[in-house]
């Protein structure tokens, strides 16, 4: 056992080391002098237990526990306050704040939504309507005939560049030279 | 016949007389069958309790806090809590261990709320008269140093300020271990912790208070 073990020993002994602390006790002058105000600070500290509270303290103990258990039984836990606030502001309260919450809501939604929505598509006819079929058999020949022309983008959809390398360098357009 | 049949068998309330005969069978009860009684509403059963613990209770909690009001309130308010909580002490760890371990949460939590205050002031108690007649208390004054001069209520109140200075787990650990004499193993359960931590805290602890009251160990 070495000092160190030996000082850490002398605090708070297992059993074990009882007779390898007392063999390097005899050999150690330093740690038999720390074990010497060791022992005399553990003297010291258990002379506390001689203060005591005044005169009749603990008789009168049981009495005070009982009224401080009476006043707390009397006093509302905080679930037991929760359970009242509710039911204070059940009814009418609730009711007004409900009414409020759902006029806030609506509001809302009326102010928000129209902004969001996509704007219509537009559709441009360009020639008469032409059908080959007549619109009703029924109905005399003077009648216009319709036709649907769907004509065709003059403008092709963009190529999809997923497949490209991605690049920040911007070709340089000039004007100059057309 | 026993008296937990004549409860059970809605016996009237004894007369006073009785009752005392009632409260002396109560108090030879161990803490487990006292315990089972207040768990089944016999308040009496739990007064026991009380009356067995409030002592090296307040002791503990006195130490740790250096003041007999805050202490009071503290001890007060442990068994209030322990009272109101029984229902869910399951017999795991003793009742010795759960409720000191109830004393000592709360004096914790209520030092670490108050540390900011730094001028809490002590309100100590006195100091029984039996300590003239201690062997170490007599050698401690013979002993030509100079705190022999300085007389027992200096004394109290170094050995309050140096406990003051620790920090509030390694007071704990010096009040139950130095002062109640409380073994190693019990302190571990009541602070939940292993027995080498109560150790190593000791160990700290002691080295501090060598430090702090150097005059008195020479």
């Amino acid at each position: 056992m070495n000092c160190l073990q030996a000082q850490r020993a002398l605090h708070s002994p297992r059993p074990h080391q009882a007779a390898e602390l007392r063999q390097h006790l005899n050999e150690c002058t330093d740690c038999r002098v720390l074990a010497h105000r060791a022992a005399r600070l553990q003297r010291l500290l258990a002379l506390k237990r001689y203060e005591q509270p005044p005169p009749g303290y603990f008789d009168n103990f049981l009495d005070e526990f009982h009224r401080r258990l009476a006043e707390a039984t009397q006093r509302p836990t905080w679930t037991e306050r929760l359970a009242d606030w509710w039911a204070e502001v059940s009814r009418p309260r609730l009711a007004l704040a409900a009414a409020a919450a759902a006029l806030a809501v609506a509001g809302w939604m009326l102010t928000v939504r129209p902004r969001s929505q996509p704007a219509p598509a537009v559709v441009a006819i360009r020639q008469p309507v032409v059908t080959n079929l007549p619109v009703a058999t029924a109905a005399p020949a003077q009648a216009p005939q319709l036709t649907v022309v769907v004509e065709a983008s003059p403008f092709p959809p963009p190529p999809l560049r997923i497949d490209e390398r991605p690049s920040l360098k911007i070709t340089p357009v000039s004007f100059n030279n057309p | 016949m026993k008296l937990t049949d004549k409860w059970r068998r809605n016996v009237p309330r004894p007369a006073p007389a009785a009752a005392e005969e009632f409260q002396v069978d109560l108090r030879q009860e161990d803490d487990e069958a006292l315990v089972a009684r207040a768990q089944r509403g016999q308040a009496a059963a739990f007064d026991v309790l009380v009356d067995r613990y409030k002592q090296r209770l307040y002791t503990t909690v006195y130490h740790m806090t250096a003041n007999h009001d805050d202490a009071n309130d503290l001890v007060q308010e442990t068994f209030i809590k322990a009272y109101r909580n029984l229902s869910r002490f399951k017999g795991q760890s003793s009742f010795y261990t759960w409720i000191y371990r109830i004393a000592i949460n709360l004096t914790l939590n209520f030092l670490k709320r108050h540390r900011r205050r730094t001028n809490r002031h002590t309100s100590l108690d006195d100091v029984d008269a039996a300590i003239e007649r201690d062997p170490d208390y007599v050698v401690l004054m013979a002993t030509d140093t100079p705190h022999r001069e300085a007389g027992l209520h200096e004394l109290q109140h170094r050995l309050n300020e140096a406990l003051q200075e620790l920090s509030e787990p390694h007071r704990a650990v010096v009040t139950m271990h130095d002062i109640q004499g409380m073994t190693h193993p019990d302190i571990a359960r009541v602070m939940r912790c292993s027995e080498g931590t109560v150790r190593s805290r000791l160990f700290y602890a002691r080295q501090q208070l060598q430090r702090l009251l150097g005059e008195y160990l020479s």
